[in-house]
């Protein structure tokens, strides 16, 4: 991706609202194609990063580019970011095609009705256009509103956990779909989720965010193996913090470690996860430390024992 | 806008600006004289139609939402039709019809005024509370009955709960005609403060005590627009409609006989004795020729009426979408403005055209019109001073389907390039049509019934058919009112059917 051209360029975004910072100061790039998820708990100011990228909340400090255009200063009508939002936010008096061709007036008549067409096709609702958002499943109006979004060919799209409001099952298959959409598209796009495990799956890379900044943002194999700080690393995935005797410590998720009876540690949990066990363990420093074993072993809850590192090359946290 | 704004709440403010210098002779006169009864007269009919009102109306909304029984679909159109029948009209013809057993003096009392008030006002509850009852769906009722509740405790613990900001603002409607309506009790014998400013305005020609008087009215209505605002408020987060929609109950024979029993019992009294009786009375006006002696006839009294009316309503509704837009874009600067021109609805007829006068005769006095031409009496200056009154309905009606556009739509809209008008014409305004359409037959049944305004500033020789009730029936000359009186609630109910219509609609769209 680094050899394509940049699409979006953030530089010391920042936003408070009565006094407390929301977003704080936040720098990011992505390139055209890419897609890059921000993901992070409730509350950290994700959705309100992504409302001022697309210019519908207004700016404290910092600026924004699509491509080589600053759009800082520029309404949100006149940006060319596409939008998709949590809740359908289809116009309810207007059937799928008009919705679809809502952003399409630049263009003359007779190409509207095609490009209306291939992106119909492309969400897979081809011959659905002349129903009404309420005729269709939830599923099927967030790819309307996805094809709306597209249909005027935005460099960047901004996706604003477009799944929240749908359950489980369909929220895989819909993630998997909108981001094979996005690829055959190409167009760089920033999905917000809370999910972790959306985020890893989904996305190039992965924007994770704390307190109004951005911790970090790399690959998913980059964030899940070298996290760069204790947030990043137990919020993407389970991960105990194993003291390396310098003030620092050793992020180990639970797979590289094993335990075995006796010693002064302390079994508080056991859980089936199907493909093998997790063991909560508290250590005598009364820090918990989560192990993952393949066969379950003779230990109970409330049993000493002792936890052991399997492997040489641990992440150190800076 | 806010040229607009001032324009609309000038009438009102010139009514506050005369307690500024006020007259203590007058009000040492009038506190000496009747201005205790008036306040007791105006609390007593106020709280009694109020109560009234939102007890027949959401017990006849749970009716007809909660249980199965015959003709329920119909008998629930039919229960908003009293809407098109004036107040006044029910009045007389309730008056003569209980002159028979009480005795013409003992018919004129506060209560049966309050009653007929009531079986006249209850449909604006009533639209509230079943639009309410629909939304919260089956599950609390349901969650209620598996917690071991019978139906009527389900009503009073679960439903009438959850309905109550529905029925604030039902009930605010509610208040605001009994504040507002001189017609009804002038026939009763009522001296409310409403009925008080025309006769001191008529008693003493005074416009400045007439005035001073009104604002206690105007404070009294400053205060209502503020509580039905703050109930408001709170609706709009508690009237997400549920997945399931309210499924009724079968009732038993007895259940049933009951529920129509109540039902065609209200109307009938509301609806079917004052028809049979005015169709009466009308064919006894016909065949001594009364009708005719009226000068101009029906046809130039119902032009009249639909000339005005339109004239107003159409006005109304493109102010108030205007203002309403700008509400949603200029945060506080836009609520005020809204406040501001939501004022005259809460002021007595009376009040509403003592403050145009002046205003429109300062005006006059400007010279700015050409050829020496006059608002005061012209169908401008009528135009204007309804507006004034009436803007509020158009305003909440329009506001209200707004509030059905999400945010995030408005935003998608933005996103894909539309400026602020696109999004209102293309996006906000076609969302809201079915409560714009509400919101209009609303104002023309308003418009149609209205009295005090029309009667004061209405140009020579140009009468409503409201006019002509008015005038016959302070003559007691039932038999001529009846005509004009038929043809108010014929126009009534065309407006009545194409509010249910829109709200129908509005109703399957959110579903």
């Amino acid at each position: 991706m680094s050899g394509s051209a940049i699409a979006l360029d953030v530089a010391g975004l920042t936003r408070a609202f009565d006094g407390r910072t929301v977003v704080d100061n936040v720098d990011m790039t992505l390139h055209d194609g890419e897609i890059l998820t921000l993901v992070g708990p409730s509350g950290c100011g994700k959705s309100t990063l992504l409302r001022l990228i697309s210019g519908l909340e207004p700016t404290d400090n910092g600026r924004v580019r699509v491509g080589e255009r600053d759009v800082t200063k520029i309404a949100a009508e006149h940006r060319h970011i596409g939008f998709v939002f949590q809740e359908s936010s289809l116009f309810g008096h207007l059937r799928v095609a008009q919705n679809v061709a809502f952003g399409l007036r630049h263009l003359p008549r007779s190409e509207r009705g095609a490009r209306v067409e291939e992106m119909l096709d492309l969400v897979q609702l081809g011959g659905l256009g002349r129903r009404y958002p309420h005729q269709l499943s939830g599923g099927e109006q967030q790819r309307v509103a996805l094809a709306r979004a597209l249909a005027p060919r935005p460099r960047i799209v901004l996706l604003d956990e477009p799944f929240a409001s749908l359950d489980e099952v369909l929220r895989e298959e819909l993630g998997h779909q909108v981001v094979s959409i996005l690829r055959s598209a190409g167009t760089a796009s920033i999905l917000v989720t809370h999910d972790r495990h959306e985020a890893m799956t989904l996305g190039d890379r992965i924007a994770v965010m704390h307190d109004g900044r951005i911790e970090q943002c790399d690959t998913p194999e980059a964030v899940y193996d070298t996290p760069s700080t204790r947030f990043v690393a137990s919020f993407v995935e389970v991960a105990s913090f194993i003291p390396d005797g310098a003030g620092s410590v050793f992020v180990a998720r639970p797979h590289h470690l094993l335990v075995t009876p006796g010693g002064d540690d302390q079994v508080t949990r056991i859980e089936f996860l199907g493909s093998g066990y997790r063991y909560t363990v508290r250590r005598s420093d009364d820090t918990e430390t989560v192990v993952d074993v393949a066969a379950r072993n003779n230990l109970r809850v409330g049993d000493t024992c002792t936890i052991a590192v399997t492997t040489r090359d641990l992440h150190r946290l800076a | 806008m806010v040229v607009v704004a001032g324009l609309v709440a000038t009438p009102v403010a010139v009514i506050v600006m005369s307690i500024v210098d006020p007259t203590p002779q007058m009000w040492s006169d009038l506190w000496d004289t009747r201005l205790p009864g008036m306040i007791t007269d105006t609390v007593t009919l106020l709280v009694t139609v109020v109560a009234g009102a939102v007890i027949v109306g959401t017990g006849l909304a749970w009716l007809v939402t909660a249980y199965e029984f015959p003709a329920r679909r119909l008998i629930g159109w039919l229960l908003v039709t009293p809407l098109a029948v004036p107040g006044y009209v029910a009045g007389f013809v309730w008056l003569d019809t209980l002159s028979g057993p009480f005795g013409p003096r003992g018919a004129r009392t506060i209560w049966l005024c309050a009653a007929t008030m009531i079986l006249t006002l209850y449909p604006y509850v009533y639209l509230f509370a079943r639009a309410s009852f629909r939304t919260q769906g089956s599950d609390a009722r349901d969650a209620a009955r598996t917690l071991g509740l019978g139906p009527v405790r389900t009503f009073f613990r679960v439903a009438f709960p959850l309905a109550r900001p529905a029925l604030a603002a039902g009930g605010a409607l509610v208040t605001m005609e009994v504040l507002t309506d001189v017609g009804t009790v002038r026939l009763f014998n009522v001296s409310t403060v409403a009925d008080g400013v025309l006769r001191v305005w008529f008693g003493t020609g005074s416009r400045d005590s007439a005035a001073e008087l009104a604002t206690t009215l105007v404070v009294t209505a400053v205060a209502l627009v503020a509580i039905e605002r703050g109930l408001r408020r709170g609706a709009r987060y508690s009237t997400r409609a549920t997945t399931r929609p309210m499924v009724a109950l079968p009732l038993g024979l007895g259940g049933r006989a009951g529920v129509l029993a109540g039902t065609l019992g209200v109307l009938a009294l509301a609806v079917g004795i004052p028809v049979v009786r005015l169709v009466a009375w009308s064919q006894e006006a016909r065949r001594n020729g009364a009708t005719a002696t009226v000068a101009g006839g029906l046809w130039h009294h119902l032009s009249s009426t639909l000339v005005v009316a339109t004239l107003a309503t159409v006005t109304c509704i493109a102010l108030g979408t205007t203002i309403a837009l700008l509400v949603r874009r200029r945060g506080v600067a836009g609520r005020l403005i809204s406040r501001v021109s939501s004022l005259g609805y809460a002021m007595p007829g009376p009040v509403v055209a003592v403050g145009a006068v002046i205003t429109l005769a300062a005006f006059d006095r400007t010279g700015i019109l050409p050829d020496g031409s006059v608002l005061v009496g012209s169908l401008v200056g009528l135009v204007f001073a309804l507006t004034v009154r009436f803007l509020a309905v158009g305003l909440h009606g329009v506001e209200s389907g707004l509030d059905q556009t999400p945010a995030s739509t408005v935003a998608s809209a933005r996103m894909l390039g539309a400026g602020p008008v696109r999004i209102a014409w293309s996006v906000e305004i076609p969302a809201a049509r079915t409560a714009i359409l509400a919101a209009t037959a609303l104002l023309m049944i308003d418009l149609m019934k209205e009295l005090p305004i029309t009667l004061l500033l209405r140009p020579f020789g140009f009468d409503t058919l409201s006019v002509w009730v008015w005038q016959a029936t302070s003559e007691s000359l039932w038999t001529q009112a009846a005509t004009p009186s038929l043809a108010m609630i014929a126009i009534g109910m065309v407006a009545v059917g194409s509010l249910l219509a829109a709200l129908e609609r509005g109703a399957e769209m959110a579903s």
